[in-house]
């Protein structure tokens, strides 16, 4: 006897015309097969919907908040070894492309050293002949708190810069949370 | 399901973790026993709602906000769970695992305990057969009422394939009720069924 499309009529929920429900009766009542097929599944599906939902055991939430707090302290040591990782590999790749370079050319370590020496040392003329300049054109007193000015400036834009690369390394980037 | 208010879910949208506690609060149990169904372990089961819920707090700023929130969740907490089974590769459960502790109504009614008993381990013994889509596709149609578009949206399938799945998983679930109860079922009269 051919099951179908019996057997897809009760395995896919479909509703049913009242002459498919009339033939699909008719051949549960030819066919044992079909018949213990309808009875199991009606009988697991109703077992499936009276069971009732399991609940985890109390104190899920205060455990979330002991989990988020590890969680979150996990990640940061992450994006720390991350930060510290990427800069030791970005400083290795520049180093070995410097090296690469100096390799390819007929440039010596000497070289290099003399060029890097001749640099720091117009750098260092470039900010005595500014300081001759400003000392020069502005008078004593202001110069005084030109010069604390300036110096404060520049100490308060280090300490930022300290403070942003610790806060990068060792808190992360706040995501989804307000700023603590 | 219970129903978050919108207040609170805003609240937890735009960062409050107090809020957020409140989420993890009321939808624990849903999160919870979808874990349990899908993985058959009660210290699993609670690992994978945790990691639901710090995925989704991690994951609130892509939230569709056209979508219930608790739809949400739950396709995060499937989605976690398929994976865990795929990495574990275990198609079966510990039906010695069943323990009193994850019954839903712990009463100190021995008669009632050991209906429990036996009706999670039947249950157990239904869903072992299933993959794990095929399982959860059937834990989100039954337990949750959702609705095959819903499943699509939550499983990432499409139509067809939740149909799909859902054919051969109630064909398995008809198959091992069967061969679970083979005096029971097979000598009824089946011309007295209440149904047709």
């Amino acid at each position: 006897m051919g099951h179908q499309p019996f057997e897809t009529w009760l395995l896919e929920e479909q509703d049913l015309s009242p002459a498919q429900r009339q033939e699909l009766n008719a051949h549960l009542d030819a066919c044992p097969q079909c018949y213990q097929l309808k009875e199991s599944l009606e009988a697991a599906v109703q077992m499936l919907k009276a069971t009732p939902f399991i609940s985890p055991r109390p104190g899920f939430t205060e455990r979330w908040k002991i989990s988020q707090a590890e969680r979150r302290s996990h990640q940061h040591r992450r994006q720390t070894r991350l930060f510290f990782l990427s800069s030791i590999a970005g400083a290795v790749v520049c180093l070995s492309g410097l090296y690469a370079i100096l390799r390819m050319s007929n440039f010596s370590i000497a070289d290099l050293l003399v060029f890097l020496a001749r640099v720091a040392t117009g750098i260092i003329g470039f900010f005595n002949q500014a300081q001759v300049f400003l000392l020069v054109n502005l008078s004593s007193p202001l110069s005084i708190v030109f010069w604390i000015l300036i110096s404060s400036g520049f100490c308060l834009l280090v300490l930022g810069w300290i403070y942003m690369l610790w806060r990068i390394s060792f808190r992360g980037v706040l995501k989804n949370e307000k700023s603590e | 399901m219970r129903q978050i208010e919108q207040q609170v879910l805003q609240r937890a949208l735009a960062g409050d973790e107090e809020a957020y506690a409140l989420v993890v609060e009321v939808y624990q149990t849903p999160v919870y026993n979808l874990c349990y169904r899908m993985l058959g372990e009660s210290g699993e089961a609670e690992d994978a709602a945790q990691e639901t819920f710090w995925r989704a707090y991690q994951a609130l700023n892509r939230y569709d906000r056209q979508r219930p929130f608790g739809t949400w969740l739950l396709s995060i907490a499937a989605h976690f769970c398929i994976d865990q089974q795929r990495k574990r590769r275990l198609h079966t459960f510990e039906l010695d695992e069943v323990a009193e502790e994850t019954l839903p109504d712990p009463t100190p009614n021995p008669e009632k305990v050991i209906g429990q008993l036996e009706q999670e381990r039947a249950l157990h013994h239904l869903l072992a057969g299933l993959n794990s889509q095929d399982r959860a596709v059937l834990v989100l149609r039954y337990w949750y009422e959702f609705s095959e578009e819903e499943i699509s949206q939550s499983l990432s399938l499409t139509v067809s394939a939740v149909k799909s799945r859902l054919h051969r998983a109630r064909l398995l679930l008809a198959q091992r009720y069967q061969a679970a109860q083979p005096q029971t079922v097979v000598g009824r009269n089946h011309y007295g069924s209440p149904a047709f």
